[in-house]
């Protein structure tokens, strides 16, 4: 141990820190915890600790990828479209994606679908993105490329890579990535001092829409979660994605790849489950009867969007589904159309079970465009048993001295 | 003679009819009396490349011209350099930094980042300039970057904001590790405002020194330079202290251009209650006797207390006074953080609209906030340095017309050593602003910082630290990679969020109350301290309610208390070894040595003492079982040559009550003269060799003890006294050296003190409480203490011969 090692370890002793404080070493006790690791794991060779680092070749080697340049290798995989994950049929797409109510790109393949695998979640300028993965759709098969880190080295090529990539009118498909992955590899871009097209680029966040569709139904969104219900894929041996900078971090320093196929077959599921992902989404907000997801959710983003239309004939095509908000919506919708016949109907069925805000518009509605103020006065009265709320009493009043005159 | 201006005469007829009658009637509280003389203002025109736009806006404003300081400053900052301005309160100085940092977004449109140490003084500081931009719609967007910053609003502030007001914490932790997303902000930046400089300093400054090493850094990679622009309230260093945080070379201005009123100063202390322990009438009490004094002559009025507490106190005795009749407009407010914003702004416009007498504040009201002109200013208790006092002084004080400040003091050390000091008001200010850049822990805390926003190149130095042993260390904990020529930063982690800036400890102790099952976690204290509070059986006290230690998990950093109703306190009796590792320098005189070094320190807690409040009777005892505490830090140290020791003292035991007398004395003027609390100097004496220590008994005279806590017969042993101030932090804060430097001035003015203090034997002001002067020592220990530190001062004797000339046998 160096002087000014040994004066640190010293005072963080001094300070309690916790680490330091027994008289093992850091390096012993990290060496005991990897042994308890392995007595505990499955996997007995995952902790190599004294093989050494791998040339970029013989990485490649074992990983049946090729090195692309220094510090870079590439692997390439492919899948059939209609048999993802061998359990989901996502070859509706090709016909079926014309209709995305978010501004993409006009061509399936010039969908890039990406996920990363990083050395933190914690995001910031020291996380580095160790695995890129890209798929596009070509015809009737994914093709999956991996781009790997062997060292700090590849990282300008991997980026200049994934920059000719976005070239032309792309859109990235990603399940969180408008918050995780994009911003990440932006940060990467830009202390390589490169420009990248990456954040103008049109993105279609899965995780937004899984969450439009299914979070009322479902404990989380995680994405096996949306595995496991939409593409009805239960992923086995799996590592997590928590392990992930360990497991870089074994193969830079001690070359060891056990985990890491593990890792990429991991990242390789990732990247088709969007694609899966994207069918389904794609599938559940076309405006035909659609079974258990969140009407209102998905008719309200189309709204946002200024997407009229589509938000009605979705909601008219789930009307047996639809919740109160839901059919207060669909109202909504129809009055802006001008379709006062059919927002009137919906009002009065919600108002026959005393829902206040319905009969609110119906009061509304009779006060002032039908005039019936007898009408409007006894939505008023049943409002009031509902809530004594100063704005009911007030249209009472008013309604009241109206009737009178009305009577007079 | 109009209606406006006989006002006035009326108020300064009644501001000096105040000073008359305190002095009159409190003449034995008076300690110290001062008159600052009025100031008339020095104007500059404005510059003439100062922006038409800007121009126009000050103009509105009713800025016609400058003040000299303010254009001082316009030249220095636009002529590129580093500048520190040194301005007293309410002198204008906010304006010498916004008009060169608007003038360059108006310009060029570059960028501008404002460090302000609270989130208050962001606030007010964006609607100063907020105002500004009205008034000629410069259109200059500025934002405040904060924790409170929503979500949706950091990106605009990011890519849209022209100044960004932060705080250091947010810089550390919020911007710095994402630099890459204020890529557009850095890469335009041209100024860095940093506010109220003077509170960088101790561990807070060596932090806030490496944040901006790590600052200047990531400038550097995107290839900017900005000029930094300090501002400070009056220190003893202030370009020092800048040039320290930043590490290049700082332009101070001190020569302020704005007018000032005559200002009066009284010092007050209140009454003696019981001398012999040396208890005092409260500062609580003289306070609002000398507030109700004033309201009643019509004086507009601001009292500061230490405590949120004690500004509730407070406000509520004087609401008493003058708020009794509910139907009235109350005259009295208080003001504190924890009160509501708009709270806060209805109480500054009706102060400023002068529809209240009297507004009771912490610190919260001390900078910035425009609350007008006010008559008199109170300070409930010394606010910890001399710089901070002045700043709570300016408060009152309207231009071209007098005002008083009165400092009344509480009964604890300080307080009374500066009360009876006021000459430490006059002059240069005697304040040091102490910090080191290159603590080891703190440095190691911020390379981790750095290597994560940026690799490390191999040679790469960090505030002039050769980095190699660094990041090997860091390599050997698995967080950075070595690779080419550069270390990355590979680890799962982000290293700001476990770094905090106002300490430098890591195993913090949680204090859990258990009273009738309970699980709650009451407070939190450092590891440093645990020992000393935390031992089972210990009296702990949060806001003076005692708490009692039911069980201390060590190993889990937990204490478990329970609630009490005790009327006594615990003291802990601790043994502590110091032992000199390493000389770093020395001053020798044919009668005393002071050396810097380093040295090793055991500290035993062995057991506490009950001690029952009032009577102060010790009314128990219990042992306590923890591990020694350890710490590498650095210490100054005094000795005296045993030839003196032999010739002017008649036994050993006299000299070490002197030691003990002198070490007490030295202690507090260390802290005043370094800005420290007393408690980040750590005190003691002891043989040089570690052999035996001396404390102070329960009488209030030396008692000498192994360090196993045996008894030892001081005639039998090597007898080399040495008094110890020390750094009380793990690897030293700089602060020694400070005490090293200063060291002639440290035992003259401990000296000043005890030979000026009117008690007899000793007393809590300079040799620290003595309970009984004995018979069986021929001199008291405060005659000892005076001649120990005559012996010290190295100036008086120069050679042996002149000793025994003076010697007084």
């Amino acid at each position: 141990m160096s002087g000014l090692n040994q004066k640190l370890t010293q005072l963080r002793q001094q300070i309690g820190d916790i680490e330091s404080r027994t008289n093992f070493s850091k390096s012993e006790i990290l060496k005991s915890r990897l042994r308890n690791q392995l007595r505990d794991s499955r996997l007995d060779i995952r902790y190599q600790v004294n093989s050494e680092k791998l040339t970029d070749e013989q990485l490649a080697e074992k990983l049946s990828g090729t090195v692309l340049s220094d510090g870079l290798i590439y692997i390439q995989s492919q899948q059939v479209l209609d048999n993802i994950h061998e359990t989901y049929d996502a070859s509706g797409l090709i016909t079926n994606f014309d209709t995305w109510p978010e501004q993409t790109s006009e061509h399936l393949e010039d969908l890039l679908f990406i996920d990363t695998e990083t050395t933190g979640l914690s995001g910031g300028s020291g996380i580095l993105v160790f695995l890129l993965g890209v798929a596009e759709i070509v015809g009737h098969t994914i093709v999956n490329h991996q781009l790997l880190l062997n060292g700090f080295v590849g990282e300008r090529a991997m980026l200049s890579w994934f920059n000719n990539k976005l070239k032309g009118n792309k859109t990235l498909v990603s399940y969180n990535g408008k918050s995780f992955d994009a911003p990440l590899l932006a940060n990467r871009f830009r202390l390589h001092k490169m420009r990248s097209p990456l954040l103008a680029l049109p993105h279609i966040d899965l995780l937004h829409w899984i969450r439009r569709l299914y979070q009322k139904q479902w404990p989380d969104c995680r994405l096996p979660s949306a595995e496991q219900a939409c593409l009805a894929f239960h992923r086995q041996d799996d590592v997590s994605g928590a392990e992930a900078p360990a497991i870089w971090g074994e193969l830079i320093r001690r070359g060891a790849t056990d985990q890491m196929q593990l890792l990429l077959r991991h990242h390789y599921w990732d990247v088709l489950s969007l694609v899966g992902l994207l069918d389904v989404v794609n599938k559940r907000i076309k405006p035909v009867k659609q079974n258990k997801i969140n009407y209102y959710a998905v008719a309200n983003y189309f709204l946002r969007a200024g997407k009229l239309i589509q938000a009605k004939s979705f909601l008219e095509a789930n009307r047996q589904g639809l919740c109160d908000k839901g059919f207060l919506l669909l109202a909504n919708i129809y009055r802006k159309l001008d379709d006062g016949m059919e927002a009137l109907e919906i009002w009065e069925c919600l108002a026959r079970k005393n829902h206040e805000f319905a009969m609110e518009k119906l009061a509304k509605h009779h006060e002032h465009v039908s005039k019936k103020v007898d009408v409007a006065l006894s939505y008023t009265h049943r409002l009031l048993q509902v809530s004594m709320s100063p704005k009911h009493l007030k249209r009472q009043q008013r309604l009241t001295k109206k009737l009178k005159k009305v009577n007079c | 003679m109009d209606q406006a201006s006989s006002k006035v005469q009326k108020v300064v007829d009644n501001v000096s009819f105040l000073v008359n009658q305190l002095k009159g009637q409190h003449k034995k509280q008076i300690t110290g009396e001062f008159i600052v003389p009025e100031k008339s203002a020095e104007f500059s025109d404005f510059p003439v490349d100062l922006d038409q736009r800007l121009k126009t806006a000050l103009i509105k404003k009713g800025i016609e011209k400058l003040y000299s300081h303010q254009a001082d400053a316009w030249f220095s900052i636009r002529q590129e350099n580093n500048t520190v301005l040194v301005t007293p309160t309410a002198s204008g100085k906010t304006l010498c930094y916004n008009l060169p940092v608007i003038q360059s977004v108006l310009e060029n449109k570059k960028k501008a980042l404002y460090l302000f140490p609270t989130k208050a003084l962001s606030q007010d500081q964006q609607a100063e300039i907020l105002s500004m931009n009205e008034q000629a719609s410069l259109g200059i967007k500025v934002s405040t970057f904060d924790g409170d910053t929503p979500g949706d609003a950091r990106k605009a502030v990011r890519t849209h904001g022209d100044i960004v007001i932060s705080n250091p914490d947010m810089l550390h932790q919020g911007i710095l590790p994402h630099h890459t997303k204020w890529a557009q902000f850095f890469e335009n930046l041209k100024y860095i405002v940093v506010d109220e400089m003077h509170i960088y300093r101790g561990v807070f400054g060596s932090h806030m020194a490496n944040v901006m090493r790590r600052l200047i850094r990531i400038c550097h990679f995107y290839q900017v330079k900005p000029v930094f622009i300090f501002c400070s309230a009056t220190i003893a260093n202030p370009a020092g202290l800048a040039e320290q945080l930043i590490g290049q070379k700082v332009n101070a201005i001190k020569k302020s251009g704005a007018p000032q009123g005559k200002k009066h100063l009284l010092f007050w202390n209140p009454p003696m209650v019981n001398p012999d322990l040396g208890i005092r009438a409260s500062a609580r009490s003289q306070t609002t006797k000398i507030a109700r004094a004033s309201v009643r002559l019509g004086l507009k009025n601001i009292i500061f207390a230490q405590s949120r507490i004690m500004v509730e106190v407070i406000t509520k005795y004087l609401k008493d006074a003058f708020d009794k009749d509910p139907r009235k407009p109350s005259r009295v407010h208080s003001y504190r953080g924890g009160y509501l914003p708009n709270q806060r702004r209805s109480t500054e416009k009706k102060m400023r609209q002068g529809d209240m007498d009297c507004i009771v504040s912490t610190s919260a009201l001390e900078l910035g906030v425009d609350i007008g002109a006010l008559d008199v200013c109170i300070l409930n208790g010394y606010p910890g340095t001399i710089a901070g006092t002045w700043q709570r002084l300016g408060r009152a004080g309207r231009r071209n017309q007098a005002a008083l400040g009165i400092l009344v003091a509480n009964s604890t050390a300080l307080d009374q050593y500066v009360i009876q000091n006021p000459n430490y008001f006059m002059g240069e200010s005697p304040e040091e602003a102490r910090i080191d850049p290159d603590q080891l822990l703190i440095l190691l805390d911020h390379i981790r910082c750095a290597a994560f926003e940026l690799p490390f190149k191999d040679g790469e130095t960090f505030g002039g630290n050769d980095l190699t042993e660094f990041l090997h260390y860091l390599q050997d904990e698995t967080l950075v990679y070595h690779e080419g020529d550069s270390w990355h930063w590979v680890a799962d982690a982000y290293p700001a969020n476990t770094v905090s800036l106002r300490s430098v400890t890591e195993g913090n102790f949680v204090v859990v109350d258990t009273t009738h099952g309970k699980q709650d976690i009451i407070a939190e204290t450092d590891f440093h301290s645990a020992a000393d509070t935390l031992y089972e059986g210990a009296i702990y006290l949060i806001q003076a309610q005692p708490w009692q230690v039911e069980k201390l998990d060590w190993e889990g950093r937990k204490a478990f208390v329970t609630k009490t109703q005790a009327d006594y306190y615990t003291d802990a009796i601790d043994y502590t070894k110091l032992k000199i590792l390493a000389e770093f320098d020395a001053a020798k005189t044919a009668q005393s040595n002071t050396a810097l070094g380093e040295v090793h320190l055991v500290r035993r807690i062995s057991g506490y003492k009950k001690i029952r409040y009032y009577t102060h009777e010790n009314v128990g005892f219990g042992k306590i079982n923890l591990p020694d505490q350890e710490m590498h830090t650095t210490a100054s140290w005094w000795q005296v040559s045993s030839n003196s020791l032999e010739n002017y003292f008649t036994s050993r035991w006299q000299a070490l009550d002197g030691f003990l007398g002198a070490a007490y004395a030295m202690h507090h003027v260390a802290a005043l003269l370094c800005m420290s609390e007393a408690r980040d100097i750590g005190r003691a004496v002891g043989n040089a060799d570690g052999t035996w220590f001396a404390t102070v008994g329960d009488k209030g005279r030396g008692s000498v003890k192994k360090f196993n806590g045996d008894g030892v017969d001081i005639d039998q042993q090597a007898f080399n006294p040495t008094v110890f101030l020390y750094d009380n932090f793990p690897g030293g804060l700089g602060i020694s050296k400070g005490l090293f430097e200063n060291r002639e001035s440290i035992v003259k003015r401990a000296h000043e003190t005890i030979h000026t203090c009117p008690c007899e034997a000793g007393c809590p002001v300079c040799i620290g409480p003595i309970l009984r002067a004995t018979e069986t020592y021929q001199q008291s220990a405060k005659e000892s203490a005076l001649q120990i530190l005559l012996l010290l001062q190295s100036e008086n004797v120069k050679t042996s011969e002149s000793w025994t000339q003076e010697c007084p046998a």
